[in-house]
């Protein structure tokens, strides 16, 4: 019989990052309570801005999961050794990515509990109504794949099949298979997805085909650099090997990365040369609006130049954690893109001189989280840690070795 | 007032302080403070609980603040008190009629005018109304809308009964298609109907509009709307510079497009558009994901946070149920409609009792026109002028035409 020797990583949180996530999950809790009692009455968004931080959030988590699958395939379909390591890793950041999406989204719901209503009265010609389904598949393979992957206990139930990919051979092609169906179901995700903002024509800033391709790009540009950061405590390698994985994995991210502000670069130059207003002002609010840092200081500095540098270098001092908050930047700076993306392009009036026809708040045209927006952003992220110290402790996601196959 | 026959007799309480009670209520009644003719009806019928009269009169207070599911309970009250007078069984066919109870609105009628023939005459305008929504006009005078015949009337009974069995008979496959539905995804469509070989559509009248936002204010009291969800709103527009400047009045109702983006994006089919052009949201079905309202290129729609003008709670007035799609739902308890997406639905409730939306009404310059569009003879509701002739007769456009959409609100420039 086949028998892996799986190896679980030694990490142990620290007592300063407890009391951190407690602190974040307590307010998570009040965050979520709030939403559920009080309805949305309790965020900032207005008539003009439907979609504020949590679809931000939403789309982020949703990204770097699809992202973070897609450098799994790099081992599971295409086989690149290098990339070994970090692919039951990757596969559940994406799980997580998934959980994360679904915490944000269904929150910012007039009303979640009708979620069900995307499969009862499905709308064939909503690409909304597609990425909701498709999604929910992918999330069903992933936990497929996460099983087979680390050999979960329950396999052992489905007999004859589990006989199948209990061989080495077998398994691997049964994952590949899974992969291959994964990679073209995330990629119709992201499609989807995009196509949630392309085909809005009322929203100069969004209608076009560039949307599905960029969170494609981007996705797999933050999905890598979330990985990048995670490894750099949660796999165990000698230092050159985790200094050389973390390089690889952090290149696929800058690469993405900056093919992802090639478009954005394109898109917006366009846009500036054509002179219409309406297709302007998204980008100088982006640009020169109230909120520049947030593209200047944490998509250009923080989130570019900085991996660009990391990886750029020929020699570090230490170069483990430059490249682990390397990768971090890279899914910071990409957060904040999602931020420019969503916010800034409804902030556009629809008709000119709508916004102030009515004068209640919400109807203006200006946007700023809530503190419960906020508290249920950091609510959120304490829900993925928490789950990722979970994995970490009952999960082989460290690298696998294998042994000699015994009767 | 009344004397109630069948009442017990009740000599526990002060009559004087009651007689002061229903005086005051009926004064207040007369200068249309109904709120506090409601609240002293109902402090009178705490003292005379079999007081028929009384149950009327506080029905028609609540009638006149819009809160019909209380005004067809007081009336029920009062039919129970005294069972022989026809003008609380008329009075309750009308509450019936807008509550969609067709069937009960002819059985009141009809027990009305076993009560009391001289009813008639007050009862013709209900029964044509039906008949023009279920559309059998062989069965009324479309001139005189005369009430039909006893052999006719007896038709109406048999098609209210066989309509009471074809209810059972589809109960029973309206289950076997819910299970198809869940299979294949398809909704059943509450909200769909109104009359065929209809489009209504608006025609506003730019050189008569002074921005006065009576239409908005209309709007608002007719659909019940709270803080911060408007349907119709003026939109102001302030060119050249003083002395060669002018201001340019926009209402913008929902424009009720032909081919709306909304629905398109709606991922549970929650909002569609009828057979007679108007677009309406199911709030039943509605998640509130606020993607229409993304996709709306006239910003025609507002989310309902759940705000109240009341800074403790709720005034009085909203707490009445709104009208919107006769479903007369009540705001309370984080219900729908709060957290779906609200719009302009040209005031489908008025229109098909046979009065124009509520903005058009309102209009002090007899800006707004409001009819069927697709009839070249048609009318318009509120100023009986040719629709089709103001198109024709003056220049025009619609907001945004380049998204493709075309709009059903026209604006005569």
């Amino acid at each position: 019989m086949y028998q892996e020797k799986v190896h679980y990583s030694s990490y142990k949180p620290s007592k300063i990052l407890l009391i951190i996530l407690i602190a974040m999950t307590v307010v998570g809790v009040i965050a979520t309570y709030q939403t559920l009692t009080k309805g949305h009455i309790i965020l900032n968004s207005t008539q003009h801005i439907p979609w504020g931080i949590w679809v931000a959030a939403y789309l982020f988590a949703i990204s770097f999961s699809i992202g973070a699958y897609l450098v799994s395939s790099l081992s599971y379909v295409f086989k690149i050794e290098v990339f070994k390591p970090i692919r039951h890793l990757s596969l559940v950041i994406s799980l997580l990515g998934v959980v994360l999406a679904g915490f944000f989204i269904i929150l910012d719901l007039g009303h979640p509990l009708r979620m069900m209503n995307i499969f009862l009265s499905f709308n064939p010609e909503s690409p909304m109504a597609w990425m909701g389904i498709l999604y929910g598949l992918f999330a069903v393979g992933l936990v497929l794949q996460i099983a087979v992957s680390m050999d979960f206990p329950f396999l052992k139930y489905f007999g004859e099949r589990f006989n199948y990919i209990d061989r080495k051979e077998n398994r691997e092609k049964f994952l590949k298979t899974l992969g291959v169906i994964g990679v073209i179901v995330t990629l119709l995700v992201l499609i989807g997805e995009g196509g949630i903002f392309a085909v809005a024509k009322a929203r100069p800033a969004w209608f076009g085909g560039l949307f599905p391709i960029l969170l494609i790009i981007s996705g797999i540009a933050s999905g890598a650099g979330i990985i990048t950061y995670f490894s750099g405590y949660i796999i165990k390698l000698t230092p050159e090997l985790k200094t050389r994985l973390l390089k690889k994995v952090l290149k696929v991210s800058v690469t993405a990365m900056v093919v992802t502000y090639i478009m954005l670069f394109i898109e917006m130059s366009t846009k500036f040369y054509s002179g219409v207003a309406v297709e302007i002002y998204p980008w100088s609010q982006m640009l020169f609006g109230e909120y520049w840092y947030t593209f200047w200081i944490f998509q250009m500095l923080v989130g570019l130049i900085f991996p660009l540098y990391a990886v750029l270098k020929p020699s570090l001092k230490n170069p483990i954690r430059v490249y682990k908050w390397a990768g971090f930047a890279v899914a910071l700076g990409l957060f904040c893109l999602r931020l420019n993306i969503v916010m800034p392009s409804q902030a556009n009036e629809t008709i000119l001189g709508i916004s102030e026809a009515n004068t209640h708040w919400r109807f203006s045209l200006g946007y700023a989280p809530s503190l419960m927006e906020y508290f249920l952003i950091l609510g959120g992220i304490a829900l993925f840690l928490w789950l990722l110290l979970l994995a970490v402790k009952f999960l082989p996601l460290n690298n696998v070795t294998t042994t000699s196959n015994k009767n | 007032m009344e004397e109630n026959k069948n009442a017990k007799e009740d000599t526990t309480y002060d009559l004087f302080e009651f007689k002061l009670l229903v005086d005051t209520a009926d004064s207040y009644q007369s200068s249309q403070d109904f709120y506090s003719a409601i609240e002293h009806y109902s402090a009178a019928i705490e003292l005379d609980s079999k007081n028929a009269e009384l149950y009327h009169k506080r029905g028609w207070s609540k009638a006149h603040i819009g809160d019909i599911k209380g005004e067809l309970e007081d009336w029920s009250l009062a039919i129970e008190c005294n069972p022989n007078i026809a003008q609380y069984y008329a009075d309750r066919a009308v509450a019936k009629v807008t509550l969609m109870d067709y069937t009960g609105a002819i059985e009141d009628a009809e027990q009305a005018i076993k009560l009391d023939p001289e009813q008639k005459t007050l009862i013709e305008p209900i029964i044509s109304n039906i008949y023009k929504k279920i559309e059998i006009p062989e069965m009324v005078d479309e001139k005189t809308g005369n009430i039909p015949d006893n052999e006719v009337r007896e038709e109406i009974k048999n098609w209210g009964s066989d309509r009471r069995d074809f209810l059972k008979q589809i109960t029973t496959v309206g289950m076997a298609t819910m299970t198809g539905a869940l299979l294949t995804g398809c909704t059943s469509r509450t909200l769909e109907g109104g009359k065929k070989n209809v489009k209504w559509g608006m025609i506003i009248d730019l050189k008569k509009c002074v921005g006065c936002k009576a239409c908005t204010v209309a709007c608002k009291v007719e659909n019940h709307t709270p803080p911060g969800v408007a349907y119709n709103v003026v939109i102001e527009e302030e060119t050249g510079v003083f002395p060669h400047n002018k201001k340019t009045f926009t209402p913008r109702p929902c424009m009720q497009c032909e081919f709306p983006s909304c629905t398109t994006v709606c991922p549970v089919s929650a909002t569609y558009q009828r057979e007679d052009g108007i677009t309406v949201v199911d709030y039943d079905v509605c998640i509130g994901c606020k993607y229409c309202i993304a996709a709306c290129p006239y910003g025609a729609r507002s989310f309902d946070f759940g705000h109240n003008y009341g800074e403790e709670g709720v005034y009085p007035w909203e707490g009445q149920p709104s009208p919107e799609y006769g479903q007369h739902r009540e705001r309370k308890n984080h219900a729908s409609p709060e957290g779906n997406v609200r719009k302009c639905t040209f005031c489908m409730h008025r229109i098909y009792n046979g009065t124009g939306p509520a903005c058009a009404t309102t209009c002090m310059g007899h800006a707004i026109y409001f009819g069927n569009l697709a009839d070249p003879d048609a009318e318009c509701m509120v100023h009986g002028v040719n629709l089709q002739n103001l198109l024709a007769t003056r220049s025009y456009m619609r907001l945004k035409e380049e998204t493709g959409n075309a709009p059903r609100v026209y604006y005569l420039t």
